[in-house]
């Protein structure tokens, strides 16, 4: 008995000396961060801060507590935990809260859970796994792709019945980037993006007239200042009037005094250059460069296909969030819901991305495990 | 290693070589995206950065100026002509707000609108924004006082309003100053472009559109106040960062007297024509234009059918005939044609002629307006009974191009005030100016019609005004003026010799106040004289067959009439006023302009020598 509990401790230990310090720090700073424009934001009806701290604390227990399970057993918990997240959607479908016309949101009590979000991880966890026995030289057979396909197109269809056509390509583009490092061969993906190309124009009939609408508004957000582009352009604003060194902390008027909507969750990093300027966006933006870069170092340390698929894969959603949320407030991209890793308000986000941090920091723990 | 598996399959190895080649790929494609992203940003924060944050302080604050305070406008006693009333206001800030029915809706709670006033509201809002987005819109309704406590205690609950205190111009003469007073209205698209910096985008202003108003706009005007209040994204004020307040523009002192000038406009009643009374120094006491028109409606916006009534009116209310208005000058340049002849030494005080009724220059016809002719007339006789057959001579001994010079010198054909829009040049002709203005040589005849003030002549009541003080101060050149700021000084002098003006002063003198003199019916019988030539310009040529008919004036229609026409100065002992009346289409001067000379000017003697009623 002693010997077994000394056994577990000092497991323990290991485990934790080998937990990632560098990415926990990370995701601290960041923390801190998304907290501090949080109560520069929190008018003092809302309690932002407190429930983003709470949320921040949750994930954090859950990030710990999926960073010490084995990568084999997520391995192994990879097909269930997507069919899981596929029965959330199709839940949605029926349970779902309508908000923004729109049903995404299923509440389970503690906060509302959005599982699109989820499902950007669930579907890289499925590829990684289905990956993990397919041969080099038989990646490109058509057999190979069908259930890879599958995988995609299941997940990309009902986010986009929701409607959530951001999430959709979101969910695609993560998918697609997982394919690619895969191998497989550059014609398929010449293929598939001319057939994508073909079918575009005839997807757009199918689009929800709003989601036309912010096609159009992006195309030329003056077009309309009050209506659908009244977000880009206050957003542009308040990014550029921060100039340099920011108006300072509290100071950012843009934000502070309603102009920009929704500053908290979609448009948090605007509030942020507001108030930060340039100087602030661009160390925030290394910082997210950081912990990119160090889930790619720990993606090639890692032995297994499935670990190296899942961190890079993981790397690349981050990146794609960061990417498409700057993207979007700084007008390079249409608005489409994107926020931003950790620093946005929202629970299922939050979630989404800790669990991700803690699968990498498994697969840094068991770097050298291999799957069978 | 322990957890090292000899059984590697085929493929592992280089699979996981694949993904880290095309992971490699990935980050290229990643690193590349973020650089885009940095510049994205260098290029809002840095380079676009100046005009964000315009665009951002346009959103978070209000930018009010207010209407200044214009200076008020005295007259020479210091009673006030022009003045401001204070009128309570609301401003609003159409590019704030999205909905303006609930707008509306929502301010009835605080103020009275009925259905019509909102919608002629809301499109002249429309309107606003249009073309002065980001201007505040002034609700054109006065409201009470108590409705603006009533807002200003509930401003926070109230987005988009800011009640604010403005100023109405209101004059206390309408009618009889309005033509040299003029009056205020919004300034036109032309208007804005000249107006200075701090006066753009002030809401509500109203600019001086002519007269003194319009001339001495810079001082009057004022420089407007002007507060900066931030607002969140709903409307709200939540704080004035900054008031500067307005300052009122300077006070006008000006020359003009409103007892005299009230009693002038109530003298010309119904005629068309004007009454310009000056020191021989140049301060204008008095200058009436008649008809008149209400200058009080014009300051908030007067009515299409008012606008078209004044301009259908064939006395034509609108214009200022004082200053604008041409005419020949008639018999009243006569003694302007003598000091030239005497001053050129082309004829001396003796110089006699015989007056039947008519003379003959190379075969036309001159006819004297005196049936049977004057018969034997010297100089002094010749003004004094105004004969026109001796001007007819001296004029062409003289010559034109001699009395220009000396017309030029009395400011005939020339601006007598400075800067004023609305004044008219005038014409005073020269064998030069005919060749090149009509193209043609200048005939003799028009000389000999020259001497009487006839032909290509054209003057100003202000010019005639201005002429007639020079002779009766001693012949010193003046410049006249509405400014009481000014120094009003004796110039150069214009009439050398004195003795040619003694007889000048002494002819115009017998004129009026000896038996036979033409304007002897209007004179004054006791107390202080006064004296002056009257005049009677055709605006027609008379024939022959008129001639012989005997038509007599009033029996044409008004427009053919004859102007009445009468300039000269009092006290007869020692000058100080000068008078020109010129009643349009009124008849003989002796007539018309004579007998209103002769009460204005016992209306001066009343009101300046009272105390020394026996000088």
């Amino acid at each position: 008995m002693y010997s077994l509990n000394k056994g577990i401790i000092e497991n323990s230990l290991i485990k934790l000396k080998s937990l990632d310090w560098f990415i926990i720090s990370l995701m601290l700073i960041l923390s801190a961060i998304s907290l501090i424009v949080l109560s520069s934001l929190d008018t003092g009806d809302k309690n932002l801060v407190e429930k983003h701290f709470l949320r921040i604390v949750f994930s954090f227990i859950v990030f710990l507590i999926v960073a010490s399970v084995n990568i084999k057993t997520w391995y192994k918990f990879s097909y269930f935990f997507y069919a899981f997240v596929i029965l959330l959607l199709i839940l949605v479908d029926f349970y779902g809260l309508v908000g923004k016309g729109a049903k995404r949101w299923l509440d389970i009590g503690i906060f509302n859970l959005q599982p699109s979000e989820l499902m950007k991880i669930a579907v890289i966890m499925a590829l990684a796994r289905y990956y993990q026995y397919v041969k080099t030289d038989e990646i490109d057979k058509i057999r190979n792709l069908v259930i890879p396909i599958s995988l995609i197109i299941i997940p990309f269809v009902l986010v986009i019945k929701q409607p959530d056509l951001g999430t959709a390509l979101f969910i695609l583009l993560v998918a697609i980037s997982i394919l690619w490092l895969t191998g497989l061969n550059l014609k398929i993906f010449t293929f598939g993006t001319l057939s994508l190309l073909i079918l575009a124009p005839l997807s757009i009939s199918f689009l929800k007239p709003y989601q036309k609408q912010r096609i159009l508004t992006f195309l030329n957000p003056e077009s309309d200042p009050t209506g659908a582009g009244y977000h880009v352009i206050q957003s542009k604003i308040a990014i550029g009037s921060g100039g340099f060194f920011g108006k300072g902390y509290m100071e950012g008027s843009q934000s502070n005094l309603s102009f920009l909507p929704e500053p908290h969750t979609d448009f948090i990093f605007t509030a942020f250059a507001e108030q930060f300027g340039l100087f602030g966006s661009i160390i925030l933006l290394f910082l997210f460069l950081l912990l990119i870069y160090r889930i790619d170092v720990i993606s090639k340390l890692s032995r297994s296909t499935f670990g190296r698929l899942l961190c890079f894969g993981v790397s690349f959603n981050f990146f794609a969030y960061i990417a498409i949320n700057i993207g979007m407030v700084t007008g390079l991209l249409p608005v489409v819901g994107v926020p931003i890793p950790i620093m946005s308000y929202g629970g299922t986000a939050m979630l989404t991305s800790m669990f991700a941090l803690g699968l990498v920091t498994s697969a840094k723990i068991h770097k050298d495990q291999n799957i069978y | 290693m322990e957890y090292f598996s000899p059984k590697v399959r085929k493929g592992i190895e280089s699979k996981s070589k694949t993904i880290s080649r095309r992971g490699f790929v990935l980050s290229i494609a990643k690193a590349g995206f973020f650089g885009i992203i940095l510049s994205r940003l260098v290029y809002l924060q840095l380079f676009k950065s100046k005009e964000f944050k315009q665009l951002s302080d346009r959103n978070r604050y209000r930018e009010i100026k207010e209407v200044p305070e214009r200076g008020t406008i005295y007259d020479f006693k210091q009673r006030v002509i022009a003045s401001n009333n204070q009128v309570y206001q609301l401003s609003i800030f159409p590019k704030e707000i999205k909905n303006l029915n609930e707008f509306f809706y929502s301010l009835r709670n605080y103020i009275n609108f009925d259905v019509l006033e909102i919608n002629k509201f809301k499109k002249e809002i429309y309107r606003h924004k249009k073309t002065k987005k980001y201007q505040a819109y002034i609700i054109d309704k006065k409201l009470s006082w108590k409705t603006i406590a009533k807002i200003n205690y509930n401003l926070s609950d109230i987005p988009h309003v800011q009640p604010l205190v403005s100023y109405e111009r209101t004059y206390s003469f309408p009618e009889e100053f309005s033509h040299i007073i003029g009056y205020v209205a919004e300034p036109n698209k032309k208007e804005l472009k000249k107006i200075s910096q701090d006066l753009l985008y002030v809401p509500n202003l109203k600019i001086g559109k002519n007269g003194i108003e319009k001339r001495f706009e810079n001082k009057i005007i004022g420089s407007p106040g002007k507060s900066v209040i931030e607002i969140d994204a709903y409307g709200k004020q939540l704080k004035q960062v900054s008031f500067n307040e307005g300052i009122k523009g300077n006070n006008f002192y000006s020359t003009l007297d409103s007892d005299l000038q009230v009693y002038a406009k109530k003298v010309l009643g119904n005629d068309s024509g004007s009454v310009i009374v000056m020191s021989t120094k140049g301060e204008i006491r008095c200058c009436v234009s008649s008809p008149s028109f209400d200058a009080n409606l014009f300051t908030y916006g007067i009515s299409n059918f008012e606008f078209k009534k004044y301009l259908k009116n064939e006395k034509k209310p609108l214009s200022n005939k004082s200053l604008s208005s041409l005419y020949p000058p008639g018999s009243t340049l006569k003694m302007l044609v003598a000091i030239s002849a005497l001053e050129n030494n082309i004829v001396n005080k003796n110089f006699k002629i015989r007056c039947t009724e008519s003379t003959e220059y190379f075969g036309q016809k001159y006819h004297c307006w005196k049936e049977k002719g004057h018969g034997v007339v010297n100089m002094k006789k010749a003004i004094k009974e105004s004969c026109d057959i001796y001007f007819y001579e001296v004029a062409r001994l003289l010559g034109v191009d001699r009395l220009y010079e000396t017309a030029l010198r009395f400011g005939l054909g020339k601006y007598v005030l400075e800067n004023f829009i609305e004044e008219k040049k005038g014409v005073f002709p020269n064998t030069k100016w005919k060749k090149k203005y009509v193209g043609q040589p200048w005939y003799l005849g028009e000389t000999i019609i020259a001497g009487i003030g006839q032909g290509y002549i054209q003057t100003t009541p202000i010019q005639l005004c201005k002429m007639i003080a020079q002779i009766a101060n001693g012949g010193y050149q003046i410049k006249p003026s509405f400014n009481s700021n000014n120094q009003f000084l004796l110039g150069e002098k214009i009439i050398q010799n004195d003795e040619h003006l003694k007889l000048i002063q002494e002819s115009l003198n017998v004129a009026t106040n000896e038996w036979r003199g033409t304007s002897y019916r209007s004179r004054l019988k006791s107390g202080l004289k006064y004296c002056g030539k009257t005049g009677t310009s055709q605006v027609r040529k008379i024939t022959q067959e008129q001639r012989d008919l005997n038509i007599k004036n009033k029996d044409l229609p008004w427009k053919f009439r004859d102007h009445s026409l009468f300039t000269g100065y009092g006290p007869v002992s020692n000058p100080e006023y000068a008078i020109s009346v010129i009643i349009d289409h009124g008849g003989s001067g002796s007539s018309k302009a004579a007998p209103i000379s002769k009460k204005i000017m016992q209306k001066v003697f009343e009101l300046y020598y009272q105390k020394e009623k026996n000088v």
